[in-house]
């Protein structure tokens, strides 16, 4: 769950392993990285793709930095 | 009786005690006979039982919560329970150390309220000098590293200063900006004649907030809450009655919204009468509201009941007379020419009654007395 003011976003699991990632140091390419070891049926452009759409509708919210 | 849900949201008002002496204030008319606030263990215990429950989200509201001497130990309590924790003040008694001392103690954010963009419009509203010192303030919060959302209760007096208000949330370093309209309510309701819009000044401010949202998304994350009387659509107040939300008085009331108590009839245990569980499961006024048993036509059979479960029980009962009818700002509801009536009663010439310890005896006191030889006890701003 990401708690804000207002709200909180419940998250489903790919969001939430997502969000797991966000620690400030790692690039976008080590979060791919990370994600492709939890959903290793998932090929790895769709993943990258997944997490851009991801962290662009969070960040639309401000709920990223 | 229906299964409790799980509750989310805790909304402590720590206290009624206030610096301030808003027009539109959401704290009930009566609060001067509020005697023995919660203690800090009794606060303590309640963080916990919330936390056990389920609940994730703490805003420490008030009155002035800056007035309680043990606010930090009070957050460094909830962050041990892994509460989000929000503190929602007026800010003109908060000061470097004081942000020190709170985010030593895990705060997580800060709401500041300021009344209006320029400075006489927003001291008139908030009856006492406060603005320069709440813009002294915002860069304090923000040079701490809080995330700060900037809250301005909008109304008749201040809705034509929003460009003004959303150029100032940039400024200050804002990472959202609460517009609310005035929730016609408690000192809003006693205010109504003066605070109510026009319906063009309203459409206005909604269309240039509507411009901002769109413009400044990811940057300022605006927040724009409805004019009930003028939006013709009810809403889903507090998600549900006694559904995700509760809210502690100051005198340890549970309820399920700071304005439940205007219903009469209703029941409501404090936490010092049992667990916050069994309260939240089996209390009386929080059961009267909850899942659709009690509802009448239209909503009944309304497809649009599980949205907006049927409006606002507060404001069906104080436009309809009845907490179980649909709230009148449903087009729907057979007591819309409440809501008209409102709307045409409002004007410039709406006297301003300040709340203060004052008025709420003088008005609770009268509380039986007509509305109209209550007119004369409209006061004028003046320094505490």
């Amino acid at each position: 769950m990401l708690l804000f003011p207002e709200a909180a976003l419940l998250l489903n699991e790919t969001g939430a392993a997502i969000v797991r990632l966000c620690d400030g140091a790692r690039s976008l390419d080590q979060i791919v990285d990370g994600l492709a070891e939890k959903f290793r049926s998932v090929d790895r452009d769709t993943l990258r793709l997944e997490v851009e759409r991801f962290l662009e509708l969070i960040r639309a919210r401000g709920l990223l930095q | 009786m229906t299964a409790a849900p799980r509750p989310y949201t805790l909304v402590a008002e720590l206290t009624y005690r206030c610096p301030l002496r808003c027009v539109y204030c959401s704290n009930p008319v009566d609060f001067a006979h509020t005697r023995d606030e919660l203690s800090t263990a009794e606060w303590c215990r309640t963080f916990s039982e919330a936390a056990e429950l389920g609940v994730v989200q703490l805003h420490l509201s008030g009155g002035e919560p800056m007035l309680r001497d043990d606010l930090a130990e009070l957050i460094r309590h909830a962050r041990a329970c892994d509460l989000y924790t929000n503190l929602i003040t007026g800010g003109t008694l908060l000061d470097e150390e004081k942000l020190r001392r709170f985010r030593d103690a895990g705060l997580d954010h800060i709401q500041l309220s300021i009344q209006g963009a320029a400075m006489a419009t927003a001291e008139m509203v908030a009856g006492v000098r406060s603005h320069r010192k709440k813009l002294e303030v915002a860069p304090l919060i923000t040079a701490m590293g809080f995330p700060f959302t900037l809250n301005v209760v909008l109304h008749r007096l201040n809705i034509a200063e929003v460009p003004e208000l959303i150029r100032l949330a940039l400024e200050l370093g804002a990472q959202r900006l609460e517009l609310a309209n005035t929730q016609f309510y408690a000192w809003g309701a006693e205010n109504r004649r003066a605070l109510m819009p026009t319906r063009e000044q309203y459409l206005r401010a909604e269309e240039i907030a509507l411009e901002a949202i769109a413009k400044y998304r990811g940057v300022l994350e605006i927040a724009f809450v409805q004019n009930d009387y003028l939006s013709g659509e009810p809403k889903p107040c507090m998600g549900g009655w006694g559904r995700s939300y509760m809210c502690v008085n100051p005198a340890g009331e549970v309820l399920p919204c700071h304005a439940a108590k205007v219903i009469p009839g209703l029941h409501f245990e404090t936490v010092r009468d049992d667990s916050l569980a069994r309260i939240w499961r089996e209390s009386p006024g929080l059961n009267a509201f909850r899942g659709d048993g009690w509802m009448l036509e239209p909503c009944r059979t309304c497809v649009k009941k599980v949205i907006d479960f049927g409006g606002c029980r507060c404001q069906a009962f104080m436009l309809a007379g009845n907490a179980a009818e649909a709230d009148p700002i449903c087009h729907l509801s057979s007591h819309r020419e409440a809501v008209e009536s409102a709307l045409n009663d409002s004007g410039a010439d709406g006297a301003l009654i300040y709340r203060d310890t004052k008025n709420s005896r003088r008005l609770t006191r009268d509380a039986l007395a007509p509305l109209s030889q209550r007119k004369d006890d409209a006061d004028t701003f003046n320094e505490p």
